[in-house]
């Protein structure tokens, strides 16, 4: 097991710096830049010459390589260089800020998508080819297809225009406040016993994680179905029914043996719920890394967005790595082990 | 609209005159016995400020948060582009290069320490640090400045390596509104670092109370302010940057006022009974055409049909339901330079066919997606005499990058003049041939002897003789030159509950005099 996790983190940083490479080259590729955006059509009584002092001052001027290097360093020191939009505030400082609120809002969406992803396969699975196999189908269908930003204004104008149940954005009721203890609202409103706060941050975090949950829940009731179908129709299914055992057990066993699969698709959807904060948070003004990625590319405010693609790729890598340690533990027929003919 | 655009013509240039004539000591309001502030005010916008040192960006939503705690030597009066003064009491002339600011007496800062020259004097040498990497150093014509040192407590003398001409001339060259006055005490302090985050300290209507990145900034009411207190208790500016959801946000009534709101949502907020300042904006779209040699606009007798081609009256009425003002010159309504009524060009459909059939090349009309609309509908009134265009839509940094590298055929573009000076527009909307040498051109259009004058007009004195001057530059680039086809300025829109009331938009966008916005409950 050891020998596995070194030899994948040694892939990991290959993977790494190769995102470096391919991030920080296709930025400079892209048209515009940063300081072009930023002066715009600018008071200045010479536009160009004051772009090209600033260009200097933050040594976009020197050769790309010299910049790549001066990046890499960056990294290698623990850092992500300072936003050129945002007065010189350090990426690792923005990144710290907003990732506590993607890690909470896609963890309470990915127990909104198991919450109805769950019941729904294995009704599905459980009355194959009736109309309820047939719903849980089009449910999973429909969740994979909605377009997350029509989904999300449409809830915004049922649940918080016209019947309004719940806010319609932000982390919480402007005049609250949280003592920063992990940098997640909720928990923190719950660590420091902030009751009526935790309240309003639920109340907010329900919308978004409804609509990033209801979209990845359709993928989990595709698989979780197909999984329950397979142990359903194996013969030990068929024995424990001819000893007689009551159909919550069953269903159980069922459960115990397709979940290592679902355990690996929840493990790889981790990268979709991150990019589909990227809507999320913006339809939904909630100041985590998807908006803080967008923000940044619209600006082409280049420390940020490498910084965060390049941590976005570790946590991508990492909770891969997670979910195949948690298929292995889960299903002791898979060995895991490093080096050449691996296989997880 | 609040304001039309007649109303504002030339008023800018008259303002100053008058107020630097009378010493300007009643240009604004004295402090009055007011009411208590009362209320909080929520305003739903785009935008997280980014930082609180007013000195280290160039965004102008930046620069709002700032303004509303902290006041500036000089501002742009709502609705329209005027500046008049608002710490500086007047500015005088010394000589060719010495001009003498002297400021209010009495004006408090949020510590409560007096307004002196020595805030002036740190403040612009905080800016023009080059340590300080300040992006904001060389706006208007400051690196022209020689100095500036007080003279006494309340009069401090800016020193120019250069004639900055009369002081109505000479403030737009300090940049004097554009820079928000700093507390000496609190700044020099402060690492930039620490100026980054540190709450601000000025002399505006507001204090400040928190800044939560990316989600809000809150201030209260200075009951010590200059001009009075003001009418709101508290300020709330959150940050909602899809244009949508504000708009939710103000139909669940859990915001006060949203901006900026776009011609797709009017309809919509007007019928849910919500009040609505409209202004007109201080940018103009036009159809940029390269003038390059192989270029079908190289030939003047294209571009002169071209400005007869397009229907921009029916732009914007159909596509901006009103909402936009058609321009028919290369200044726009209210910048320095606008020559009432004139307007060379009128549509003339058939005046440009027998022209324009003739143009046969295919053509691309490149655009952001904001302008789409208006596009498609100028490209197809093009190919109704027998051009080939089509429309391509690129996203802000590929637009900016291949109109100003000239890569281009036709553009429907924008030109801001915010700050309503014309002779810094000249340069950098890319008319001055030296831009050539820069490679940041756009139409490729530059005219020598045009330059020669327009530098005669930043040198003159005389009010009179400057304005015929540049009413000649504005004619010749509108109608012999005719690099541009200008087409319609689209308004400034803010959307508010009927309870807030006194907010006046301005035409640069800003949101100035928040102090005298009152909540009816």
């Amino acid at each position: 097991m050891l020998r596995y996790i070194l030899h994948r983190v040694g892939q990991t940083l290959v993977v790494v710096l190769g995102v470096t490479v391919i991030i920080f080259f296709v930025l400079r590729v892209m048209p515009g830049d940063p300081v072009q955006l930023m002066f715009g059509e600018g008071d200045d009584a010479n536009l160009g010459e004051s772009r090209l002092r600033y260009e200097q001052q933050l040594g976009l001027d020197q050769p790309l390589p010299v910049q790549y290097v001066r990046f890499l360093g960056e990294i290698g020191r623990g850092e992500f260089g300072n936003s050129i939009v945002r007065g010189g505030e350090p990426v690792i400082e923005m990144v710290a800020r907003a990732l506590p609120i993607t890690v909470e809002l896609s963890l309470f969406a990915l127990f909104i998508a198991l919450a109805i992803a769950i019941p729904v396969a294995i009704l599905s699975a459980l009355k194959q080819n009736t109309l309820w196999d047939r719903g849980g189908t089009a449910f999973a269908l429909i969740g994979v297809s909605m377009p997350s930003f029509w989904q999300g204004l449409m809830l915004i104008v049922f649940l918080a225009v016209w019947v309004p149940i719940f806010p319609v954005s932000g982390v919480m009721d402007p005049r609250m406040s949280i003592v920063r203890i992990t940098g997640m609202p909720l928990t923190d409103a719950l660590l420091s016993g902030n009751w009526e706060a935790a309240w309003s941050v639920f109340r907010h975090m329900v919308l978004p994680a409804l609509t990033l949950g209801t979209g990845i829940s359709g993928q989990f009731v595709r698989v979780l179905r197909s999984s329950l179908l397979e142990v359903k129709h194996q013969d030990f299914i068929d024995a424990f029914r001819a000893r007689g055992l009551g159909e919550p057990t069953i269903v159980r066993h069922m459960l115990h043996n397709a979940l290592p699969t679902t355990a690996v698709i929840v493990g790889m959807r981790v990268g979709a719920l991150l990019s589909g904060t990227i809507v999320i948070e913006t339809v939904f003004a909630y100041p985590g890394m998807g908006l803080l990625l967008i923000t940044a590319i619209n600006a082409r405010d280049f420390p940020v967005v490498q910084g965060v693609v390049v941590l976005l790729t570790v946590l991508v890598i990492l909770s891969n790595l997670a979910a195949d340690i948690i298929h292995g533990v889960l299903d002791p027929r898979i060995k895991l082990s490093g080096g050449r003919g691996a296989s997880a | 609209m609040t304001a039309s655009t007649t109303k504002r013509r030339g008023r800018r240039t008259r303002a100053i005159m008058a107020a630097l004539a009378l010493g300007t000591a009643l240009a604004l309001p004295p402090p009055a016995a007011d009411a208590e502030p009362s209320g909080t005010l929520t305003i739903g916008w785009q935008w997280d400020p980014g930082t609180m040192d007013p000195q280290m960006h160039r965004q102008r939503y930046t620069q709002i948060i700032s303004h509303a705690m902290r006041d500036k030597l000089y501002y742009q009066e709502p609705p329209g582009l005027a500046l008049v003064p608002m710490l500086a009491v007047s500015v005088t002339q010394v000589d060719d290069t010495n001009y003498d600011v002297r400021i209010r007496e009495g004006v408090k800062f949020h510590t409560g320490d007096e307004l002196t020259s020595e805030d002036l004097v740190f403040t612009f040498e905080r800016l023009w640090n080059p340590d300080n990497k300040s992006p904001r150093a060389s706006m208007g014509n400051m690196t022209q400045i020689e100095g500036v040192r007080a003279l006494d407590r309340y009069t401090v003398r800016w020193t120019t390596k250069i004639p900055f001409g009369p002081p109505e001339n000479a403030i737009l060259g300090f940049h004097f509104s554009g820079q928000e006055i700093l507390h000496k005490a609190t700044y020099e302090k402060l690492t930039l670092e620490e100026a980054r985050t540190a709450g601000p300290i000025g002399v505006g209507p507001f204090r400040f109370v928190e800044w939560l990145p990316d989600q809000r900034v809150v201030m209260e009411a200075f009951p010590d302010y200059w001009q009075g207190a003001p009418g709101v208790e508290r300020i709330i500016w959150r940050t909602i940057p899809e244009e949508a959801t504000r708009v939710a946000e103000l139909l669940a009534g859990s915001v006060d006022m949203i901006h900026p709101v776009t011609p797709d949502f009017v309809g919509q907020l007007r019928a849910a009974g919500m009040t609505l300042e409209i202004v007109p904006g201080s940018a103009m779209r036009m159809l940029m055409m390269n003038v390059r040699e192989g270029s079908p606009f190289a030939d003047p007798e294209v571009r002169r049909a071209m400005n007869m081609a397009v229907d921009k009256r029916a732009i914007t009425e159909f596509i901006y339901g009103g909402l936009a003002l058609p321009f028919d010159q290369i200044t726009g309504a209210g910048q320095d330079g606008y020559i009432e009524g004139y307007a060379p060009f009128s549509y003339d459909p058939e005046a440009a066919r027998a022209v324009l059939s003739k143009v046969t090349k295919p053509i691309e009309l490149f655009v952001q997606e904001q302008w789409q609309l208006a596009a498609e509908a100028i490209a197809e009134q093009l190919r109704g005499y027998g051009m080939n265009v089509i429309t391509v839509v690129l996203d802000n940094a590929s637009f900016t990058n291949s109109t100003e590298g000239g890569t281009f055929n036709l553009a429907l573009g924008g030109a801001g003049y915010g700050s309503g000076d014309f002779t810094g527009a000249y340069y950098n909307n890319h008319f001055e041939c030296v831009r050539m040498a820069t490679n940041r051109i756009r139409t490729g259009f530059c005219d020598e002897a045009l330059d020669a004058r327009m530098t005669a007009v930043r040198g003159e004195a005389d009010p009179v003789a400057r304005k015929a001057m540049l009413d000649a530059i504005v004619k010749d680039l509108t109608e012999v030159h005719m690099p541009w086809v200008p087409l319609f300025g689209e308004a400034e829109v803010w959307a508010m509950q009927p309870s807030v009331q006194g907010f006046r938009g301005s035409a640069a966008g800003q949101m100035f005099d928040l102090h005298k916005i009152t909540l009816a409950r």
